[in-house]
Order: C-alpha cells, then structure tokens, then sequence
C-alpha cells in the first residue's frame, strides 16, 4: 500500500493493532542515502519504563531490517529464526500479546535458540 | 389497528395545529390520520434502492410519514434540484431528510468552485455535527466479539474539507485545514451535551496535536475548556493514530468521540467496519435548525446499482431514528426492533452480512416482523 504522511500514519497503526500491536511490528525510514530503524508504531511506551514488561519484538525486528539492509542476510536470518521460535514455538509471550513473560526472558530464550540454531548448522 | 387509529387520531389535533401554522394551505387529513412530511434525498448508486425499502415499510405498515422525494446529484447536475429549493423543500417538511450517499463528480460543472454537492448542502444547512452511532447488533459476527456502544461525533463544516487548495508553482499544491475557534467551541459543546443527554460517562477527543500543534492544538485546548464545564463526565484525549490502534484491539472502551473533520471520517468508517460494515450503520447530520438522517458510512457503492444486494439496515435505522425525532417513537421503536429481532434470527441475510437475501427481501422480513 503506498500513501501519503498522514494516511500513512493512521493506517500503519491500524495495520499494528490488527497483527498484535505496537510491540510486534517494526518499520523502517529510507532516504537516497541513510536509513533509521525503529518500531512501526513509534510509541515511546513511556507507562511500561523500567518494568521489564516491554515487548522487544518490535525492536529486535528492526535491528533484523537493518542487517538485512547492510548485506549481513546470514545473520539477519539465523537472528528471525530463533525470535519467530521464542514466539510461535516456544511460545514465550510478553504481557501485550496475553503472556506473562518478562522481556529479559524473551531476550534469553532468543539467545538460547539462537547458540541452538548454530549448533545444528 | 383500533389502538393504532386512536393514538393517531389524538395526534391529529396537535399536529393538525403544527400543520397549518407551517404550510399556507392546511394538510388534506386522510381518515383522521395526519402524516408528517419528510424529505428524501436518494443520492446515487444505491441510495434511491434504500429509499424505496423504506417508502415501501411505511407504505404496508401504517406509519404516519409522507415523502417528498428531491433528485440532487453532482455528477447528472443538468436534471439536479438546486441547493436552494432543497433547502426549501427541506424547511418545509419539518426540517428533516432521509438522505442517501451522493457521488462526488471528477469534474464539477461550476467554474472555479471545488467544493462538492455534499459539502455545500452541509454548509448551506449548516449541519455542524455528525453524530454516527456505533452499536453491536446481536446476530452480526465480528472479529472481534464484543459488546460495543459508542457514538461519534464529527465536525463536518470546517476543517481539513474547506476545499481550499492552491497550486502556486506547477507541482506543488497547497491544501488549507482551517480551525476555527467557534466551532470547535460549538463541537465541544455538542459533544458534551450530547453526552450529558444520553447519559454518556466519557468524552474522548481524537487530534494530532504534537504534529498539527496550532490547528489540531486549538481543538485540544478548546475540548479542555470546555470539559471543564462539565465535571461530571470524563474527558481524556487520544492521538488519531493510537485511537486508530485501541479500534482494533480494544474498542469497547470508546463511548463518546468528538473530533475534526478529516479523523472522523476515517474513523466512523473504521468504527463501521468493526460492527458489520457499511450497511448496518446509521448516522445524522445535526445543525442548529435541520437534522438529515443518512448512512454513517457515506458509500454510494456504485457496483451494486440495480442488483438488489445492498443492506438496508443502515437507511431503515436512519429512518427509525427520525421518526424518534419527530416524536413518532412508538412507530420508530417497534421499527428499530423489527429490523434488529430480523438480524437476530439470521434467516434473511443480505449479501454483505453472509447471506443470500435481497434487499427487497429484507424489506418484506421487516414488515412481517413490524408491530406497534
């Protein structure tokens, strides 16, 4: 979908809340030259400060977007494959998506995949 | 029957006096019955289809309503009405219109004006607030599931659709989003009476003031103003974008919205599709001296023109809630349960709520239903 600043803003939000909210998705910024990588809904989640509850998802979703966009596709991949496990697999689930998991738990669990992926590879 | 004729005929007296005082000529009482004159704007696509369902109820049940119809389009603008005589056909029959969507035109026929039909009979009657009633109708599924009941209100005479655009230098347009203290003060002010009224508890305004800080900012001053005034219920602002986002994952903590223009738009029509979509919403356009009862979402829906599937929900609860206006409550509550006990049953379903049902079809269900 391609739209203007406004429509864009309204509908990105839409498009987060249905898939599973602010702490999901990520989005990127691209210009002729630089690149910023952040959450997709750009909220600053200013009530959830200091209390480990954050999703990271969104997060590390953009740090995923932002090795691809550098070439590094290997560890773009290997990092995506171990978060889509510690959510869709091993079902760890912070508070936003009805979990009860801490954020310092789904960051763990992700490494631990991650080392298990490694492994087998 | 015998009841239904005594109650009009106790009618008749008041609205007899209301008649003549209104029109020059007094009102040929048929039967001891007098009717009461509406206008109706049938639009286009399927917006005559609609206004015939409802001709159609009032005709084989007994409601009191007569109609004056009144072609008013943009795009066949040759055999159009004027605004003028729409304004008078409206101040006429007690300054109320069951309206269908009317098609913006590509191309307008006026020179130099790029202002649309709708938009000019909305100034012209200076209906300033949308009020667009989102209810859960039992027998509708939704994604959702849950129990929702809020109102929106909108501003629709200023905002980001005063159709004042530019081109200063080839390439490069210029569109003017005006706000204007008044208004937003009139909106407000609406919004929270509204609320007292129906015994609302919260008001939410909907903005995007940390972009649009002077336009989008004076709405949010002026809402706090005015909340102020109104200690017992609840006042909290929301941005456009997060509002859009709680919509679709936790709708039901919405009970009343006021915003601009552009946002309510978009956000009546969101609200709409969260329960069952452009064909079981009503809505009324609201000024200080008119109220046009039409759809909530605006969608002459051209495709379906002539085929018979659209849902007439949304015209006939229309029509339900001016008959309530016009103090016909008993006839425009027995309507409104008959449309919504039909839903219910899910016997007789139109195209866009699963079934197979015509519209003409859903009409003759309503009808069966209908008892005072």
């Amino acid at each position: 979908m391609l739209m203007p600043n406004l429509y864009g803003n309204i509908i990105g939000n839409i498009a987060c809340g249905i898939t599973g909210g602010p702490g999901m998705s990520s989005g990127m910024n691209l210009g002729d030259r630089h690149a910023v990588f952040e959450t997709g809904t750009r909220n600053t989640g200013t009530s959830l400060k200091g209390q480990d509850v954050a999703n990271p998802t969104a997060f590390i979703r953009a740090g995923i977007d932002m090795l691809r966009y550098l070439g590094c596709d290997k560890h773009a991949d290997l990092i995506s494959d171990a978060l889509w496990k510690t959510i869709a697999v091993d079902l760890f689930h912070t508070k936003d998506i009805q979990g009860e998991k801490k954020a310092s738990e789904i960051v763990d669990q992700t490494l631990r995949n991650i080392t298990a992926i490694q492994r087998q590879q | 029957m015998l009841s239904r004729a005594l109650l009009t005929a106790s009618r008749s007296s008041t609205l007899a006096v209301r008649g003549l005082a209104a029109t020059a000529a007094p009102e040929p009482v048929i039967e001891g019955v007098h009717k009461l004159k509406v206008t109706t704007i049938p639009g286009d696509g399927v917006g005559p289809e609609l206004i015939y369902v409802v001709q159609d109820i009032v005709k084989n049940t007994g409601i009191p309503i007569e109609f004056e119809e009144l072609f008013l389009s943009e795009v066949h603008w040759s055999r159009s009405e004027s605004l003028e005589s729409a304004v008078e056909a409206i101040r006429r029959n007690n300054n109320v219109a069951l309206k269908g969507a009317i098609q913006e035109a590509t191309m307008l026929h006026t020179e130099g004006d790029i202002q649309g039909l709708n938009m000019r009979l909305r100034k012209k009657l200076d209906l300033f607030a949308n009020v667009c009633h989102i209810k859960t109708i039992p027998g509708i599924k939704t994604r959702h599931g849950k129990d929702l009941d809020f109102v929106i209100i909108r501003e629709q005479t200023e905002g980001e659709y005063s159709a004042l655009e530019h081109e200063l230098v080839p390439g490069v347009i210029e569109c003017l989003k005006i706000s204007t203290r008044p208004k937003i003060e009139r909106i407000a002010k609406f919004a929270f009476d509204y609320a007292t009224k129906h015994g609302r508890k919260k008001v939410t305004a909907v903005h995007k003031a940390n972009i649009m800080k002077l336009g989008d900012g004076l709405f949010l001053r002026i809402c706090n103003e005015v909340a102020k005034l109104y200690p017992r219920i609840e006042f909290e602002s929301m941005i456009i974008d997060n509002t859009c986002m709680q919509l679709v994952s936790k709708p039901e903590q919405f009970d009343v919205m006021v915003m601009p223009n552009l946002y309510g738009n978009i956000i009546d029509n969101l609200a709409a599709g969260l329960v069952g979509g452009a064909g079981v919403v009503p809505a009324e356009s609201v000024g200080s001296d008119y109220v046009i009862f039409e759809p909530g979402s605006r969608h002459s829906f051209q495709a379906a023109f002539g085929r018979q599937i659209a849902n007439p929900t949304a015209m006939i609860l229309c029509f339900a809630n001016m008959l309530k206006h016009l103090h016909l409550d008993i006839y425009g509550d027995a309507l409104t349960k008959s449309v919504l006990d039909v839903i219910k049953e899910g016997k007789v379903r139109t195209q866009d709520l699963g079934g197979y049902a015509k519209t003409m079809e859903f009409a003759d269900a309503v009808i069966t239903k209908f008892k005072i």
